[in-house]
């Protein structure tokens, strides 16, 4: 989870699920370093100060990411009575995040993954195959709940 | 030892891998494009010499002695490139012409699309990732080298003109991007690298800005995406478009240093494009990216930006963002300005600027397959967003306009002599 529409909506889907069946939840952000390589550019200035505001920049989504959930945690609790507590854990993870969501469903260590999945435009075909896609594609026994960016506004309104 | 110890960068030797696979891939591309080149020359020479022939039978039994003497030294010119192949009047090559003049296939054009290639279909090792992105900066050797080809006065004629245009160019990009984004509710930190970064020099302004104003991670991501997807359409599609137009070297050379949004694909398409081309657009580049400094602090001047407490410093700033490299580049044009007996020139062999001209194209070499290597279609297709529309616009408005002033100045004022 980062903080965006689609990644806040799969929080809220995995936190009704861990409640309703009584499982523990961990929720995982991932500072993805891709923005730190442009630090090579070749007449780049100022190179030093860049990868600390990137670095800022990760950081603060990070704690942005772990208020969200806390908060969303505990409204969540609050509002249902058959629920004292939950078990929950939040792990902030570097790297790539397809590469690391699929090392987290290699070591085998949860029952499910729920994701989120941004909406997509018409020109979507031209993108780059998004993290949901690329789980999916995997060889796992891990099932994969993929919550997509308008579900919760839906489902909702369905009641 | 401690002060010996901080000269060592660290992880250093993390670059090898990647470096070495830059160098054999120079070297292997340098020598295709000299083989190439040199059945070409044997081609076109092949199917001159008969016509040269003509012409010195006929100025002979002219007694015609001028153009016996140039008929002559052409004969044998022609001859010699022919003899470097083995070949004889009447053997062609039509395929090498077709690559090499019809095509363009230089090296500059073989390393890039090679690289890219190879980056995209089979993919770079994590290994040779940290090698190839020190390969690129290698280019700046190259640069300043490039300084024993100008004197003061293409200084003043061609980088005065280029200055001037280059500073039209950046601030009216700059301050029209910045305007258009903030009357349109852009965010400061988008606005304000988007602005900088259709300005001057693409992704190398946008590290220098985005610090200053805040940008957020998700809209570096789109801008970088934008200006690499301008930057690399712009590289393949500027030199046809020039040859197709007719555009001389010199002008070409103008156009691109003001149009192309990212520094080193501006370098790539004016070296391809030829040697006077690349002359010119490498010293407007050179007044165009000491500006770099300028657009960060009118950036904090546009968005009213305060440092913590304490202002931004000015002067600090100027000093922070100044690409010090260039000023090797000036120190050579002063030297060979100077006319010093000893250090010679690019034309005369033997002396010390012609060894330093002759290892310079090994540097571009060397970068451009860091550039083709990096060029990745998966980071150009992060380009979206409002990013998008501001960077289409600008490329699109830079291109056009950049094109009636190249044409409109003509082609000598933008002409390096070098003495």
């Amino acid at each position: 989870m980062d903080g965006e529409p689609h990644t806040d909506e799969a929080m809220h889907w995995a936190l009704d699920l861990a409640l309703g069946l009584g499982v523990a939840l961990n929720l995982v952000h991932i500072r993805d370093p891709y923005l730190k390589q442009f630090s090579t550019e070749i007449y780049a200035q100022g190179r030093e100060e860049y990868l600390e505001h990137v670095q800022r920049c990760l950081e603060e989504k990070a704690q942005m990411a772990r208020a969200s959930f806390e908060s969303a945690v505990k409204e969540c609790v609050e509002g249902r009575r058959d629920v004292k507590e939950l078990d929950w854990k939040f792990d902030v993870l570097d790297g790539d995040p397809a590469e690391q969501l699929a090392a987290l469903i290699k070591r085998g260590e949860y029952s499910m993954l729920v994701l989120g999945r941004r909406r997509r435009t018409r020109i979507a075909a031209l993108k780059p195959r998004d993290v949901a896609e690329k789980l999916s594609s995997l060889r796992s026994s891990v099932p994969i709940l993929v919550v997509p960016e308008t579900a919760r506004d839906e489902t909702s309104t369905n009641g | 030892m401690t002060k010996l110890r901080s000269l060592v960068v660290p992880g250093w030797t993390k670059i090898i891998p990647g470096l070495v696979f830059c160098i054999v891939f120079a070297v292997i591309v340098m020598n295709i494009d000299h083989v190439l080149g040199k059945y070409h020359k044997a081609d076109v020479a092949s199917a001159a010499i008969p016509a040269i022939e003509e012409r010195l039978v006929e100025a002979t039994a002219l007694g015609d002695v001028g153009s016996i003497d140039s008929a002559e030294k052409q004969l044998a010119k022609q001859q010699k490139a022919l003899d470097n192949v083995d070949g004889t009047v009447g053997d062609a090559w039509p395929v090498a012409t077709l690559l090499y003049q019809k095509f363009q296939f230089k090296y500059v054009a073989m390393l890039l699309v090679g690289g890219i290639l190879i980056r995209n279909i089979f993919g770079l090792p994590e290994i040779l990732k940290p090698g190839v992105a020190a390969a690129r900066p290698l280019i700046k050797p190259g640069i300043i080298i490039l300084g024993v080809h100008y004197v003061w006065s293409d200084v003043v004629r061609v980088g005065g003109t280029g200055m001037i245009l280059a500073a039209v160019f950046i601030f009216g990009t700059a301050i029209t991007v910045m305007w258009l984004s903030r009357k349109y509710g852009v965010s400061d930190g988008l606005g304000g690298i988007m602005g900088a970064g259709t300005g001057v020099c693409g992704v190398s302004a946008i590290i220098a800005t985005a610090p200053v104003v805040g940008a957020k991670p998700r809209d570096m991501a789109y801008a970088i995406g934008t200006i690499l997807l301008f930057g690399t359409a712009m590289l393949f599609i500027m030199p046809y478009l020039g040859q197709a137009l007719g555009i001389s070297e010199p002008q070409f050379g103008a156009w691109s240093a003001l149009a192309i949004l990212n520094t080193a694909q501006l370098i790539a398409a004016a070296e391809w494009y030829g040697e006077e081309a690349r002359n010119t657009a490498v010293l407007i580049n050179a007044a165009r990216i000491m500006l770099i400094p300028l657009i960060v602090v009118f950036a904090v001047w546009f968005y009213g930006i305060k440092g913590e407490g304490k202002g931004i410093d000015f002067w600090a700033t100027i000093r922070a963002k100044f690409p010090i490299f260039i000023l090797g580049f000036f120190v050579l044009i002063i030297l060979n300005s100077a006319g010093i007996a000893f250090l010679g020139g690019p034309k005369s062999a033997g002396t010390p600027f012609w060894a330093m001209d002759a290892v310079y194209k090994w540097f571009f070499a060397i970068g451009f397959a860091g550039i083709g290597l990096s060029i990745s279609i998966e980071d150009m297709k992060k380009a979206g967003g409002t990013a998008f529309a501001i960077g289409s616009g600008a490329a699109t408005a830079k291109m056009v306009i950049g094109l009636i002033v190249v044409l409109l100045l003509g082609t000598e004022l933008l002409r390096v002599g070098g003495g």
